[in-house]
């Protein structure tokens, strides 16, 4: 007996979805000192294999070699907030000092959006308080990007800011890549990515007794993480749902399938990487 | 040199939904790790008496002195929910519970969880808590859902090659491969005399002594 799967409304989708090659960045040394300068660092730039890091004491700056990414944090800081220097900011605080910080790293690739503001908390337990007290130590500034109306999805496209209980910045990183529309290619109906992800590995091992919903599916372009080359923003369905079975009665899941057909022949003769990457569930 | 084991699961046989990237993710770890590599189970071979205490919790079939805690990391990639990790096949029955396990009283110090949910926040001292940790430093995992995916664990390894701290590594690896909607999530622990906070792996940094008694556990969550 095959397992029953619920589906959700499916998304309206064009005949046609539009693709982009992601540029391949160019960053050499000299390059990340100077960008380090616009956050008044000066120091040596090291390489570091995925990363070109540059330290400059409490700062640190990582530039991802792979795509246009960076992180730069404060080290001079306790992120449990053991040291108990004061309440986590207000939002409005933590917002201004986001939008500070996003337009020193600059939004040439793409303009970040406001998505979210979320919480770092700690928790500390004791033999006598086992329970523990929570303590929010920062406030998390979560900004996504899109194109053309599509939303970027994945790991490799997002920006985020973190400002502690000083108001001050404690990290803050933004993961892009440059991107140039070479075309469109024909998308796959929704209801065809429906069926290859009801036979994926992920749904169709499972037995008759499992039940699958998918709750959302809506189109995305697909950016893998910073660390990794990648040469277009894959079309996809995000699928998000929950799996439910005796030995594990609520796994929820995110997944991705193929919105375009990019076939590795096809790839191979343009010299794209990472068609079809390990993130892609069918 | 430390030393290092990972399991990996992708065949579930019907006990939940298969997985696609879990060993590509744990042998990520496993390959690029600058330490000694003990062992490496996936799927069948991959049980999980082999992270369990002899003689603690229902089963009381665990070999964890053999595995687990005999070496000072372990990774492991597959599914899990804030009762415990799950495995593919039914050795006993097929699930880590906290119950089941005291980390720590012979090598490990670090053990890196990468399944869904296992440190959600609500309730987490009394589950992962005291009986848990019995010189262990850190375990790492998430408070949410979180993605299939194939890099985590290879740029964990970078990270801490790199000479980043524990804690640092873990977060930055779950920044770079999980959207915004998925929370990190870390639970250590420290005595007098222990500053675990700082640790790195072997050869890169400072490695705080084993917290064999720990008065405090500090629990941190923040999104990817």
């Amino acid at each position: 007996m095959s397992v029953k799967i619920q589906f959700p409304e499916l998304p309206r989708v064009n005949r046609e979805l539009p693709l982009y090659t992601a540029l391949p960045p160019s960053w050499t040394a000299e390059k990340v000192a100077k960008l380090a300068s616009r956050f008044d660092m000066k120091g040596e730039v090291v390489d570091a294999g995925p990363w070109y890091v540059c330290r400059n004491e409490p700062w640190v700056l990582e530039v991802y070699q792979a795509s246009h990414s960076l992180r730069i944090e404060r080290r001079d800081i306790d992120a449990e907030g053991r040291d108990r220097k004061g309440d986590a900011p207000d939002r409005e605080a933590a917002m201004a000092t986001a939008k500070r910080v996003m337009a020193m790293i600059g939004d040439e690739y793409a303009k970040p959006e406001l998505h979210s503001v979320t919480e770092l908390e700690v928790m500390r337990a004791t033999r006598e308080q086992r329970e523990g007290e929570r303590h929010v130590v920062g406030l998390q500034v979560n900004y996504r990007y899109a194109l053309d109306g599509v939303p970027l999805v994945g790991p490799g496209a997002k920006a985020q800011v973190s400002v502690g209980a000083d108001g001050q910045l404690m990290q803050a990183y933004r993961f892009a890549r440059a991107v140039e529309r070479i075309g469109a290619r024909e998308s796959v109906a929704p209801e065809e990515a429906m069926r290859r992800f009801a036979a994926s590995e992920m749904v169709a091992r499972l037995d008759g007794r499992a039940k699958v919903s998918v709750s959302s599916a809506v189109l995305g372009l697909l950016a893998i993480p910073p660390t990794e080359v990648q040469s277009v923003l894959v079309p996809v369905y995000v699928l998000r749902g929950e799996i439910s079975t005796e030995a594990l009665p609520r796994q929820a899941f995110v997944t991705y399938v193929a919105a375009t057909e990019l076939g590795e022949a096809d790839a191979k003769r343009k010299r794209w990487q990472q068609v079809r990457p390990g993130l892609l569930t069918a | 040199m430390g030393s290092i084991g990972i399991e990996w699961v992708r065949q579930y046989h019907g006990l939940a939904g298969n997985l696609t990237n879990t060993k590509p993710q744990a042998e990520g770890f496993y390959n690029t790790l600058s330490a000694t590599r003990r062992f490496q189970w996936g799927d069948d071979l991959a049980w999980d008496r082999d992270f369990e205490q002899q003689g603690a919790g229902s089963p009381a079939s665990g070999t964890d002195t053999i595995w687990a805690d005999n070496v000072d990391m372990v990774f492991f990639s597959g599914h899990g929910s804030p009762s415990g990790f799950l495995f593919g096949v039914k050795t006993d029955d097929a699930k880590v519970k906290p119950t089941e396990v005291r980390w720590g009283d012979k090598e490990l110090e670090w053990i890196a969880l990468d399944a869904c949910n296992v440190l959600e926040a609500n309730g987490v001292f009394s589950r992962w808590g005291w009986p848990v940790f019995k010189g262990l430093h850190y375990i790492l995992g998430f408070h949410t859902t979180t993605g299939d995916e194939p890099d985590r664990g290879r740029l964990l390894a970078q990270y801490l090659n790199n000479g980043e701290t524990m804690r640092r590594a873990w977060i930055k690896c779950c920044q770079d491969t999980e959207g915004s909607d998925t929370q990190w999530a870390y639970l250590r622990a420290d005595a007098p005399g222990t500053d675990t906070y700082n640790d790195h792996w072997w050869g890169k940094g400072s490695v705080s002594a084993d917290p064999d008694s720990p008065t405090v556990l500090y629990y941190a969550r923040g999104a990817c």
